[in-house]
């Protein structure tokens, strides 16, 4: 029933400016990468479709300006996300450091039903550098504190994990997705079996 | 209840103005900002769209094409460069920007059919595929929705109405966006300003008001203190949070559209903070009082509970919404105090949670002697016979602290205690003293 229908995830990324949310996003949907920087204005979205457990979906990948802050996107921006991918840069120690920011104030703004497993993936970008100032572990550690968020340590420019890490977006944000569905469709079940009683009396009543 | 307006009055015309790219629109926004009207100062003025995105170039009509949508995107991506950082202005453009984006991506997915989706102005329209029974009018234009032949869409968010045609024309922002980056109640009583404040205009759809045209009165709102036209204030009846926190006033007053959204969505909100905005209040309404008392009692019982393994199956979402440390209320609860309704359920709670603290071998453990008498009847913060010290939380009969002089007896055996420990500081060294503070 559910399954047939079409499925949209809605996935928002976010992460200070610089740290390559555009570029692993169109690493992962253009397979593209390009050394020049242009600040992203507002908000812009890619789609691609994906195959996550046999079921084809869509996932509609919202690329933000880590300029905005939140309360110029706001809340109907990020209602009905599905999953929030929150990146930084592992040679600025200072874009790790907001990361808190960033997730306390999506969950603000977008309100899940169920903020302490709502799915959150994040991303150490730029591995490729060598000025590395952010040790994995320290960033592992983040993650464990944060109910246990999954962890990837990606480069947009050699497209390293940033499929791997993509794919385990959509599965998340897929269970988030199903989960709501099921919790939606409650009242209009209700609903419909109200209507057909209504038929099925109609239909004993009627004369012919 | 609604007013039924032919569909196509040329009143209904007239409120499109705001949506209408014509000149009068920015000649408008610039009058009403040097006379400082409205915008200036009204408390949801950063929801009303700035004069930027009324601009010709940027408005796309219902039928826009693909080239037309990505012109307008480019514009609207300038426009966003062009304004001052962490602006009002900036805010509504990018917002603006997202949601055409998403326009051009529905125009690719299915072209030229109606839309399944819509996002405008904060709302997240779906069509409306199984219409109730009932009549329905229209958010836009209040003409009626005649489900069989028109389509219509519903808001997820705040429940608006409008016909297909409507959709792009709506000049309401989402109850929803507003009262959630608001985050609370207005708390003056009706601030009204008059007409002259808002250029004469309707608040909403910058409508002309007069009240000497008999055919569109001006309508005023009771919790904006806004005039509206009819088609925007439909005499929707709703009791005003601002009333009930200072008056205790629970008489419904007409109040506009978009106010009794906004009041319906925030019902439930625990937004009113009682001791800060209003004090005074408690003292007089005795039923108020006695819930605050409760949850006080609840705030108590609620320690108890979390830390026992049956008890936690006792804190139901009422416990959870009132046995809170934040001690807001929300107009629902004050409403359940005002018909008696929430006075009855308290009671019923708190004597099942009463009776397992009391039963239960975990939670009595954990309740007091009392420190004058020291009879085997144990204690708890929440019983009304009983009082606690605030200083070293050891707990007394009432009758027995009035009898003991009201002193603490456990901290006066503190005190002493202390003296002599600073006594023997004076013979001994410093180091032993040390570990006595640890101790202590």
């Amino acid at each position: 029933m559910s399954s047939r229908k079409k499925v949209l995830l809605k996935v928002i990324i976010l992460g200070d400016s610089g740290v390559g949310k555009t570029s692993l996003m169109n690493q992962f949907v253009n397979k593209k990468f390009s050394n020049q920087y242009k600040a992203t204005i507002g908000a812009d979205f890619l789609t691609k479709e994906v195959i996550v457990d046999d079921r084809i979906v869509t996932m509609q990948i919202w690329d933000t300006a880590g300029q905005e802050r939140f309360q110029s996107l706001g809340v109907a921006f990020y209602r009905g996300a599905d999953c929030c991918v929150l990146v930084f840069d592992v040679t600025a120690p200072n874009t790790f450091k907001s990361l808190e920011s960033w997730r306390d104030e999506f969950l603000i703004q977008a309100s899940p039903r169920d903020p302490d497993n709502f799915p959150f993936v994040i991303l150490g970008n730029k591995v490729d550098l060598d000025n590395r100032a952010v040790s994995a572990k320290r960033a592992q550690q983040w993650c464990q504190s944060k109910n246990d968020i999954p962890y990837f340590e990606t480069s947009a420019k050699e497209a390293v994990n940033v499929e791997l890490a993509f794919q385990t977006i959509a599965r998340n944000a897929l269970a988030q997705e199903t989960e709501a569905e099921l919790y939606n469709e409650f009242p209009d079940q209700i609903k419909l079996n109200a209507n057909d009683n209504g038929r099925n009396r109609d239909g004993d009543n009627c004369a012919c | 209840m609604a007013a039924t307006i032919a569909n196509d009055s040329p009143k209904y015309k007239n409120s499109l103005i705001c949506c209408s790219p014509s000149v009068e629109v920015t000649s408008r926004a610039s009058t009403s900002s040097t006379s400082g009207c409205v915008s200036a100062d009204e408390s949801y003025d950063s929801n009303y769209i700035p004069k930027s995105i009324a601009n010709k170039k940027l408005k796309i009509h219902s039928s826009a094409t693909k080239e037309e949508v990505e012109k307008a995107i480019n514009q609207c991506k300038e426009l966003v460069l062009s304004s001052p950082q962490c602006s009002d202005e900036r805010k509504w453009l990018v917002r603006y920007l997202v949601e055409l984006r998403l326009r051009l991506e529905d125009l690719k997915d299915n072209n030229g059919q109606a839309r399944v989706r819509v996002s405008i102005k904060g709302h997240h329209f779906e069509q409306q595929t199984n219409p109730s029974n009932r009549k329905q009018y229209c958010d836009h234009c209040s003409g009626v929705i005649w489900s069989i032949v028109q389509g219509s869409y519903i808001c997820s968010d705040c429940g608006y109405l409008c016909h297909y045609k409507c959709v792009d024309h709506i000049c309401r922002v989402c109850a929803h966006v507003v009262m959630t980056e608001k985050g609370s109640f207005e708390t003056n009583i009706c601030p009204e300003k008059g007409l002259a404040a808002q250029d004469y205009k309707c608040a909403e759809c910058q409508t002309a008001l007069t009240f000497k045209d008999t055919w569109n009165e001006p309508r005023l709102c009771d919790y904006t203190g806004l005039y509206f036209c009819a088609t925007c204030h439909w005499n929707d009846l709703s009791a005003i949070p601002a009333r009930v926190i200072h008056n205790w006033d629970w008489e419904k007053r007409y109040v506009s559209r978009i106010a009794f959204q906004m009041l319906n969505l925030s019902w439930t909100r625990p937004y009113i903070d009682i001791e800060n905005v209003n004090p005074r209040l408690i003292n007089f309404i005795a039923e108020l009082e006695w819930v605050h008392k409760m949850r006080k009692d609840l705030e108590w019982m609620r320690r108890y509970l979390c830390a026992c393994a049956d008890g936690t199956s006792l804190l139901s979402p009422l416990f959870v919404q009132l046995g809170d440390v934040n001690k807001k209320y929300s107009m629902g609860h004050l409403q359940a105090i005002n018909d008696g309704t929430l006075e009855t359920q308290l009671t019923e709670l708190t004597e099942l949670c009463r009776s397992h603290i009391t039963n239960c071998g975990l939670c009595s453990g954990k309740g007091y002697i009392c420190e004058v008498c020291k009879n085997n009847e144990v204690l708890y913060p929440f019983d009304s016979g009983a009082l606690m010290c605030d200083k070293c939380n050891s707990m007394y009969h009432r009758g027995c602290w009035l009898r003991k002089g009201q002193i603490c007896l456990k901290c006066l055996r503190l005190e002493e205690r202390k003296k002599n420990v600073d006594v023997t500081i004076d013979s001994t060294d410093t180091f032993e003293y040390d570990i006595d503070k640890f101790v202590n």
